[in-house]
């Protein structure tokens, strides 16, 4: 009341002085609650340039301060910011007080991690856990959310999908643990373990053609995203059970806002151009070269061309196809979202669309989308919660890599060859452009995440919790190659592979919660939980129609045909779980955890098991004996436990036989025969986790930092056997393999300045994972590949290591390549069964550097990513640099042996596969080995922040508009497209097992975007 | 009063998770959908385990298509580099190169072992399903005889010949005797021709003295023990089932100069496949590669086979089973007119093989009249003349020797004989004519690639892959 007086006859006398008067100045003291003096504090008067930093003493003064009223922010590191409203009049006049006492900010121990099945503070967390806020989430335009953990956080390799629209990115969490079973991380949106299946569609024939798989992640919005949690250690995921041992990655959406009703808006438009194109050979080059292959086998004359094209024709024509199937890409994308909340609830709403061209001529991903997330408080005792969502993605694809498009320009578009011929007509042999161009080819995504909760509280401290989720998911995927494509007498021939996924979960949990005394606490939650996901595919093609299905205006009677429809596919998870938490003065930390998974995927004798998971965290800091003035924070964290992955195809343990009467049978008797053998003891893979981690924080948290070494050795790997053909059988899902992933990482966040007008703070991480397979049972290195890539399952090297036999260089004397045999010695001849594990496809170490820096209103973020180390197999330099086919060839090949004597990087040219020694041109060797070491600007980012003022004039509580540019240079030795990879994988197997391996894998995009966020 | 009804609501909660749990773990019991055919599904009387007996010899009949036997001759002097071989595999062969990735190779190899894992898997159901003592013992020796000519197929194709090491060390094949996923050693060939000696006896004694020919019989397991032992080169064991199999298997001499060009059963075919139609031809192989009266063959006889077939006029298998084309020109070549049929069966075994093996090891073992009694039976079927051609009583032994080892070569033609009776010569230091540095083709009998590589994925522990050329 006093206050409010003193204010008001304050007030009143600045008023009556006039608005000239000049408090002068205000000035005070900053201490913590020892009274020991604050310095270098940040003072600061809020929507004007008047400010101090506190002295060695503690003390502050402003000068030269018009009287009024403001509003003080005094911020330091390690201490909350505190807000002050203050009057100044004029000759010093002020109600400032003399000293002002900061408390300590624990924020570091208190942000809420999300975990599975419920949150905890961080100071909670016995695990290892990463998080990434929406903020981190959307500073650059990505083509899906999974992509903007690159290089953020320890541990989490990301490799970002190429530059094809919607592309997916392979996430690898402290390693590959898997080998045939998936080995993403368990994707869980709102606590829906969603369908993410890159290989859906694959089931159905529709196949992985166009170079890259369908990404079942690319529809949810990133806009959406609040955070995202990566669990990393069993501690974390054993909660998860028999689906956590890749690690999982918790997706949380808005929910409104405290603070009342607010819109916002966010939109950017931009380019994309490839990072790097190849340097295939024009016209001239061709012949020259095509003709010096021919003479070297002892040709005479001008050699046959290929496609029936001849001499005058080819050296008329130059054709640029790389030119002609790239483009620069325009990507916009617009979001709108509208958040409120009161004592009773909140509300989030959002609708978004965007439209994402990439490089390649004819490839778009367009994306529309709406979410409503709300929350109601229905009595004191009962909450409920609502999330749905809706999206719609629409891939319209191109063929790619092997598939054609820039892949058919970087190998059979011949540059001697036309695009159209003498007549104008489209020239039929290798043509790109014909085919981009007829071809319709599109594959449209509906999906839709909806859960709805209800907590009750029973009694103080206990509270019951049902959920019911639906993730619907329905991929659909339409081709139509016209009549004038396919060169026949009937009219097109049109495709089309629906999948629909239904993918439900209920649960219901009972969590407590209770102090015991001043020291003692302690929470329980147990729960149970029943999952269920089914598939149903159905397939229809037409060779009469004159568009494809989704047209619904034309060929009537074609679309009434009926589809083939697929047997239902499914599984069922049952599963119980519970975690128990104590802790002693919130310095010890104990928490148990154990999981009992029921699974249909898994065999008789296995159908069930339990995953348990101890851990415990120990604050040292807290200690009294601890005094160290530097460290403010030291958290000791240790966890070992047990997780599994359950990631593979369904009924693989079930013996499959062909019935009587399905077969031809054998001069009029009936056959009946066995395909794959039963395998009643199938069962998940199993990981044992070891994770010890620190937690410091110094000079009251200016820098902090996280260190953590694990040692997780998995057991129980599923392997998809090619089988020893003297079995009688083909493929066997067994549990085979033993895998070990140990590792060590760090990250680093160092707020280097911090000031009112000025603020840098930096973030770096790096991690090492050594992998290695110990174990593939009694079966050979063959007995699981890459898809057509020659890596293999090799003991004590890493997952997908390269199976090749050894290049050793070209003979001078004859222009052939030397190779070695399997016990070291120079021969001529290439024979696979001389393949060895060569190389070491591991990088040494990944991580990322982040510098963000904030000058009064303008921000700009400058992004790193590197890969030291690590091998990658250039596949189609085999076939571009090797023996001369029908395949364009790159300029490398300059350097080439040409005349006895010659130091030559390539071999003598030849068309005739017997002078490399083999008769096949698909010579794999370690010749196109290469290191993939890269360093990568990733992103910078330059935005600048309307004044307050001056969105408010125009009513709008925020402006911010940035200029982003992604990919912009990547310094590397290697030769080809781009470092950074993500192939057309052909399965899971080949996903865990080639991430290394390019052919003719379009590079990644480079993208220039501007961005207006603005908040109503 | 709160409590109370708070404690009601948590009791509640605890039985909706029970009973909604029970119910969810019935759910999770039931999972085999219908649409899979499991081994419950499919045997389940004596029946169903016959019908998985005939699925062996279906499968048998798709290995003995022509594949195995064109891979053979491939590897031989009989045939010309191929005239079309779209992925490259066939010149491998042709160029005896194989190498572990060589997918028509792998995929015979395989095709092969299918019928010792389904003849294994049946051990597993006799009992389970109730097939009497006598059935078992039946269908357990038509079982044997089928693994048998697979282990034996597969061990002349992959392996070097008995005799290529003294005492037979040197490595076999891969025995499957159980069912296994696992992978195996290879035994040695000592070894592998034991189990398959083995196999064969068991048959000899459990199948019926006579059955259909396209199903074993002990005529059947006798004759391929015969060529066992042919290939052994023990020829005591060898005549003394011959004798019995040309004298007491019901079977004889058919006077068709063409085994292959009828659907018809001939008198001389002890075991056959059988075919029942364009669509259902079992003898597929040999018609896609060898047919030459509608298309180009895709494989052609050397020039040295047709010339020696064809200096003859008055042999009719010069003038009916051979066809020069294109005759002067650049792409001259020599069709095999033995498969110009849409479909018939392969007589696996057959009175023709029986007479002319007999001939040959009563010649190497000095029995001159049996000799020349057996190959002037084969020689008048030939000619159609019993007195120009036939080889007189008094002929010295090497020339009777020659002139049998000659008409095995003009009868046996693209059916898959030469290259293993050139083999078995080069490795018989018993024969008089042994002659160990014997070529074939310009290549040693017994060098690396003279013998088919191994699939990658057949390796496992302790697998030692065959050598990779070393022939040209």
């Amino acid at each position: 009341m006093i206050k409010t007086f003193t204010k008001q006859t304050l007030w009143l006398a600045a008023m009556l002085i006039g608005t000239s008067a000049f408090a002068d100045k205000i000035k005070g003291r900053l201490v913590d609650d020892k009274n020991e003096p604050i310095i270098g504090a940040t003072v600061a008067i809020e929507n004007t340039a008047f400010g101090a930093v506190s002295d060695a003493n503690g003390f502050y003064e402003i000068k030269n301060l018009p009287a009024g009223t403001y509003k003080l922010k005094i911020s330091y590191l390690g201490y909350q910011t505190t807000y002050l409203e203050v009057l100044a009049i004029a000759d010093d006049a002020t109600d400032v007080p003399k000293s002002i006492t900061l408390k300590e900010d624990s924020k570091a121990l208190d942000d809420v991690v999300v975990v599975g099945y419920g949150t905890k503070l961080k100071r909670e967390v016995t695990g290892s856990i990463a998080k990434i806020n929406a903020k981190e989430l959307n500073d650059m335009p990505i083509p899906s959310f999974e992509s903007a953990l690159q290089a953020k956080l320890p541990g989490v390799q990301v490799t970002t999908g190429s530059g094809v629209a919607g592309s997916s990115a392979v996430i690898r969490i402290r390693g590959v643990a898997s080998i045939s079973a998936g080995g993403d991380p368990l994707y869980v949106v709102d606590g829906i373990p969603i369908t993410q299946d890159f290989f859906l569609n694959n089931g159905n024939s529709a196949g992985n053609s166009g170079g890259m798989n369908n990404n079942p992640l690319a529809s949810i919005n990133p806009d959406d995203i609040e955070s995202i949690d990566v669990l990393k250690d069993a501690a974390a995921t054993a909660i998860y059970g028999s689906r956590g041992s890749n690690g999982v990655i918790l997706v949380t959406t808005k929910r409104g806002r405290k603070g009342g009703f607010s819109v916002s808006y966010t939109g950017s438009v931009g380019i994309s151009r490839p990072t790097a194109l190849p340097n295939m050979l024009n016209s001239t080059e061709y012949l020259q070269l095509y003709q010096e292959a021919y003479e070297n086998d002892g040709g005479i004359g001008l050699a046959p061309l290929p496609g029936g094209i001849s001499w005058e024709q080819a050296r008329k024509t130059n054709t640029d196809w790389v030119d002609l199937t790239t483009r620069t890409g325009i990507k916009n994308t617009h979001s709108v979202t509208v958040s409120n909340s009161g004592k009773k609830g909140g509300i989030y709403g959002s609708v978004g669309y965007s439209n994402n061209e990439s490089y390649l001529v004819g490839n778009r991903y367009e994306r529309i989308s709406g979410r409503l997330n709300g929350d109601y408080n229905l009595t004191k005792k009962l909450k409920a919660g609502v999330s749905t969502s809706l999206s719609q993605g629409t891939n319209y694809r191109v063929n790619t890599a092997w598939a054609g498009g820039l892949g058919q320009a970087m190998s059979t578009a011949l540059p001697i060859y036309p695009v159209y011929d003498s007549v104008g007509k489209y020239f039929t042999g290798d043509n790109p452009v014909r085919t981009q161009e007829l071809k319709k080819w599109r594959t449209t995504e509906i999906r839709s995440i909806n859960n709805i909760q209800l907590d009750y509280e029973l009694a103080k401290g206990l509270i019951a919790t049902g959920k019911y989720n639906l993730d619907y998911m329905q991929l659909q995927d339409d081709q139509y190659d016209p009549q004038a494509l396919i060169n026949s007498t009937h009219l097109g021939t049109a495709n089309r592979y629906a999948t629909y996924v239904s993918n439900y979960s209920y649960s219901l949990m009972l969590n407590y919660r209770r102090a015991i005394g001043k020291d003692h606490s302690m929470s329980l939650m147990g729960a149970y939980e029943f999952q269920e996901s089914r598939t149903n595919s159905s397939s229809v093609s037409s060779n009469n129609m004159t568009n494809g299905f989704w047209d619904d205006k034309a060929d009537a009677a074609e679309q009434g045909r009926l589809p083939k429809v697929n047997p239902e596919d499914g599984y069922s998870f049952l599963s119980y779980f519970g975690r128990a938490n104590y802790d002693y003065k919130k310095k010890y930390f104990v928490e148990f955890v154990l999981r009992n998974d029921w699974s249909t995927k898994f065999g008789a004798n296995y159908r069930y098991g339990f995953f348990p998971a101890l851990s415990a965290t120990w604050v040292i800091s807290d200690e009294k004996f601890f005094k160290i003035p530097s460290v403010s924070l030291t958290k000791i964290r240790m966890a070992y436990g047990k997780s599994g992955n359950a990631n593979i195809p369904t009924n693989q343990y079930l013996s499959k036989w062909q019935p009587a009467g399905a077969s031809t049978p054998y001069y009029n008797q009936p056959i009946t025969f066995p395909s794959i053998i039963p395998n009643p003891d199938l069962r998940w893979e199993t990981s044992w986790t070891f994770n010890a981690g620190i937690d410091v924080g110094l000079f009251k948290d200016r820098v902090t930092f996280t260190a953590d070494v694990y040692d997780k050795r998995t057991t129980d790997v599923f392997m998809q056997l090619a089988l020893p053909p003297s079995t009688g059988f083909d493929n066997y899902w067994g549990n085979v393999g033993a895998i070990t992933n140990r590792g060590v990482e760090f990250s680093i966040t160092s707020r280097n300045i911090v000031g009112a007008k000025f603020t840098w703070i930096t973030n770096f991480n790096v991690s090492r994972n050594w992998n290695e397979i110990t174990s593939i049972g009694a079966y050979s290195e063959d007995a699981v590949s890459g898809g057509t890539n020659d890596t293999r399952v090799v003991v004590g090297e890493p997952v997908g290591t390269n199976f090749l036999v050894r290049f050793k260089g070209i003979d001078p004397a004859t222009g052939k390549p030397i190779y070695l045999d399997k016990a070291g010695n120079e021969t001529f001849i290439w024979d696979p069964k001389d393949r060895v594990a060569v190389g070491n496809i591991q990088p040494k170490a990944i991580g990322g550097i982040g510098n963000n820096f904030r000058y009064k209103n303008w921000e700009m973020n400058v992004l790193l990513n590197f890969v030291l180390g690590g091998d990658i197999y250039e596949s189609s330099a085999k076939r571009q640099n090797g023996v001369v086919t029908t395949w364009n060839m790159r300029t490398d090949l300059f350097d080439r042996w040409q005349k006895p004597g010659d130091q030559a990087a390539y071999a003598r040219l030849t068309q005739n596969t017997a002078t490399y020694g083999s008769s096949t041109p698909w010579i794999n060797t370690t010749q196109w080995i290469q290191d993939g070491t890269f360093l990568r600007l990733r992103n910078v980012t330059v935005a600048y922040n309307l004044p307050k003022s001056t969105c408010q004039k125009i009513k709008l509580s925020s402006i911010r508009i940035a200029v982003i540019g992604t990919n912009l240079l990547t310094f590397t030795k290697y030769t080809g497209l781009d470092p950074e990879i993500a192939r057309d994988f052909e399965n899971a197997t080949d996903r865990n097992m080639s991430p290394n391996i390019t052919y003719l894998t379009p590079p990644q995009e480079k993208t220039f975007t501007v961005q207006l966020s603005a908040n109503f | 009063m709160r409590m109370k009804k708070n404690f009601y609501i948590l009791i509640g909660f605890i039985t909706t998770v029970i009973v909604i749990g029970i119910t969810s773990c019935a759910k999770i019991e039931e999972t085999k959908p219908d649409y899979i055919f499991t081994e419950e599904d499919a045997i389940k009387t004596p029946t169903d385990v016959q019908n998985l007996l005939n699925s062996c010899y279906d499968a048998f009949a798709n290995a003995i298509n022509g594949r195995a036997q064109t891979f053979n001759d491939l590897l031989s002097d009989d045939l010309a580099k191929p005239l079309k071989d779209d992925n490259g595999f066939k010149n491998e062969i042709y160029n005896r190169n194989t190498n572990i990735f060589n997918s028509d190779v792998s995929a015979l190899y395989k095709t092969f072992y299918v019928i010792p894992f389904r003849i294994n898997n049946m051990e597993d159901f006799y009992a389970k399903v109730g097939v009497s003592e006598t059935e078992q013992k039946r269908m357990r020796a038509e079982g044997r005889f089928l693994r048998a000519a697979c282990h034996f197929e597969v061990l002349k194709l992959w392996a070097h010949p008995s005799g290529f090491t003294p005492a037979n060390e040197h490595a076999g094949i891969v025995i499957r005797d159980a069912v296994s996923q696992l992978p195996k050693a290879r035994s040695t060939v000592a070894e592998s021709y034991a189990f398959i000696i083995s196999d064969l006896e068991y048959a000899i004694a459990n199948l019926p003295a006579v059955n259909d020919d396209y199903k074993a019989s002990q005529g059947s397991a006798k004759a391929l023990l015969a060529k066992v032992y042919y290939m052994m080169n023990k020829p005591a064991q060898a005549l003394a089932l011959l004798n019995d199999v040309i004298a007491s298997s019901g079977k004889s001499l058919s006077g068709a100069l063409n085994k292959f060009d009828s659907t018809a059963a001939l008198s001389e075919f002890i075991f056959t496949t059988r075919s029942t139609g364009a669509g259902d031809n079992r003898a597929g192989e040999f018609v896609s590669r060898y047919r030459c009266d509608n298309k180009i063959p895709e494989f052609a006889l050397s020039k040295e086979l047709y010339l020696l077939l064809t200096s003859d006029t008055l042999d009719k298998r010069g003038k009916n089973l051979v066809q020069i084309f294109n005759a002067g020109k650049d792409n001259e070549y020599y069709g095999c007119k033995k498969f110009n049929s849409d479909y018939f069966g392969v007589p696996y075994l057959n009175m023709t093989d029986m007479i002319l093996t007999r001939a040959e090891l009563a010649a190497e073992t000095g029995d001159l009249s049996t000799a020349i009694g057996d190959v002037n039976k084969i020689i008048f079927r030939a000619y159609a003349d019993s007195t120009t051609k036939i080889v007189s009583g008094g002929a010295n032994a090497s020339d009777v020797l020659a002139e049998i080892r000659k008409q095995r070569r003009l009868e046996l033609f693209c059916e898959g004989d030469r290259v293993q009776t050139l083999k078995r010569r080069g490795a018989n230091n018993t024969d008089a004519s042994y002659n160990p540095n014997l070529t074939i083709r310009n290549a040693p009998w017994n060098c690396p690639g003279m013998i088919l590589q191994f699939p990658s994925i057949e390796t496992g522990a302790g697998f030692v892959f065959n050598g990779t050329g070393g022939c040209n």
